[in-house]
């Protein structure tokens, strides 16, 4: 299974705690003040990934899980 | 539970999830009184009660403030010297008042990371901007105050000695060294902290920070909220530690010794005493919460206080004081003390630290301030003062707040 990481931009307020929490899927743009998902966000672990999600202060991740065949 | 108070509507929300649910709710703002400052509102414009896109705006350049390497250098490098010196200096005698203590090495940190330039070895100057934080905290409470337009007026005439006192030399030197940088200057750097960077933003349009006293009570606000409510958790830590003497005596050595086990206290002791017991909000715009429907201009209280204890949640001695309690897949143990959503508790990370990973915490773990703090005072083996009760400040509502809290330290000359 695939899953594609989404970030609502006008959602995100820059907490960080989803580049904390996994840094190699998640990425802040210092300058804007916003996260944003990296490649590696769909080949990582999907149970952290929900995590993450559900960390998220402002609900501002999303997942969409999609099958890889 | 919906109540119609004359022509308005108080709906209560309990339940855990209804009320986090409600946290994230983007009709319910925090936003109580539309009057402007010069019209009598004090807190117009904060960060704390801004809504929509000027809060998201706002929080994304102070967040800065905020993340991990921020507060590792705070946590291992600035405070364990502040704390030191300054537990030393003020338990200093067998009977000391541990509230105050609390708030006097709180300040220190949180007048860094506002952004003003204090001189940290003066006890005088220490003592004069833990009066300011005691005003700004009754304003940070005032749908809970006795004699709201008692606290209205102190407010106001407060922020003129903090803006004249404190913030105008911040900055002023702030101004220089931004313009400086701005030039190339290679030997000027901006300070990390809060009145840089909204000096440092403040043209963008969407920060709305166009009026000077928006700024200085942002400031403000930030150091009020980094003072004061760390120094309440304190107090409010040692207060459930000594509700039961034996395992109070158990636990208060544990801390002592044990870093991860005085941020699990920690954590125990914000579940069970919020800040803000119950946290507000207004509907502007018909919603509806947990299958509840809340009407435009609805008050709505979500009473965090009862879902912390709930026993679905944290067990069925959920009332009881248990640091080491075992909780389910994604509950807190702090419960939904440092609110939820948008307008999540940025200070969280400082006071209570990150949520410690399964077995020991690796040498990166951030264990908070607070339980610093507590263990520092642990240290000292404090025990309760012989006839000498502890006050709550009656000012407030708020049943978590502490005005007075006399402690006896058997160990105030050499901490174990």
């Amino acid at each position: 299974m695939i899953v594609d990481v989404i970030i609502d931009p006008d959602l995100c307020i820059g907490s960080g705690e989803c580049s904390r929490l996994v840094p190699e899927a998640f990425e802040l743009d210092e300058e804007a003040g916003v996260s944003h998902p990296l490649p590696a966000a769909m080949r990582t672990d999907p149970d952290r990934l929900r995590a993450v999600a559900a960390a998220c202060p402002t609900g501002a991740i999303s997942l969409v899980e999609r099958d890889d065949r | 539970m919906t109540l119609v108070d004359g022509d308005r509507t108080i709906v209560t929300i309990a339940g855990y999830d209804a009320i986090r649910e409600a946290l994230f709710d983007p009709n319910l703002s925090r936003s109580f009184d539309e009057r402007s400052y010069a019209d009598g509102n004090i807190r117009d414009g904060v960060v704390s009660v801004s809504h929509g896109a000027v809060h998201r705006a706002r929080r994304r350049v102070e967040n800065a403030e905020f993340r991990a390497e921020r507060l590792r250098l705070y946590e291992r490098e600035l405070f364990p010297t502040v704390l030191d010196r300054l537990l030393g200096v003020l338990i200093d005698r067998e009977e000391v008042d541990v509230f105050p203590v609390g708030e006097l090495v709180s300040v220190v940190l949180a007048a860094r990371r506002a952004g003003l330039d204090i001189d940290e070895g003066s006890m005088v100057q220490l003592h004069e901007l833990v009066q300011i934080v005691d005003v700004f905290s009754q304003g940070s409470a005032i749908l809970d105050a006795r004699d709201p337009q008692a606290v209205r007026a102190l407010v106001y005439e407060t922020y003129d000695t903090f803006e004249r006192r404190f913030v105008r030399p911040a900055w002023e030197r702030r101004a220089g060294l931004i313009a400086a940088t701005e030039r190339g200057d290679p030997d000027a750097t901006v300070p990390h902290d809060i009145l840089s960077v909204l000096l440092l933003h403040r043209d963008d349009p969407g920060l709305q920070l166009g009026e000077d006293g928006r700024v200085v009570r942002e400031v403000a606000t930030y150091l009020q909220g980094g003072t004061h409510t760390s120094a309440q958790t304190l107090t409010n830590a040692i207060d459930l530690l000594f509700a039961e003497p034996d395992a109070g005596r158990e636990h208060l050595a544990r801390i002592g010794r044990d870093l991860a086990f005085a941020q699990r206290a920690v954590h125990e002791t914000v579940r069970l005493r919020p800040t803000t017991p119950r946290i507000k909000r207004r509907a502007l715009a018909d919603t509806t919460i947990a299958g509840v429907h809340v009407p435009r201009d609805a008050l709505v209280i979500l009473d965090a206080a009862t879902a912390n204890r709930d026993q679905d949640l944290f067990g069925a001695d959920a009332d009881a004081f248990l640091p080491d309690r075992t909780l389910g897949v994604g509950v807190a143990r702090w419960g939904l003390s440092f609110g939820g959503g948008p307008h999540q508790c940025p200070g969280r990370s400082v006071a209570g630290g990150f949520p410690a990973p399964d077995g020991e915490p690796d040498g990166n773990h951030l264990y908070g301030l607070v339980a610093l703090m507590l263990q520092g005072i642990a240290r000292r083996e404090p025990r309760p003062a012989p006839g000498r009760s502890p006050e709550r400040d009656t000012r407030t509502e708020r049943h978590t707040r502490w005005a007075h809290y006399p402690v006896r330290f058997e160990r105030w000359r050499d901490p174990a």
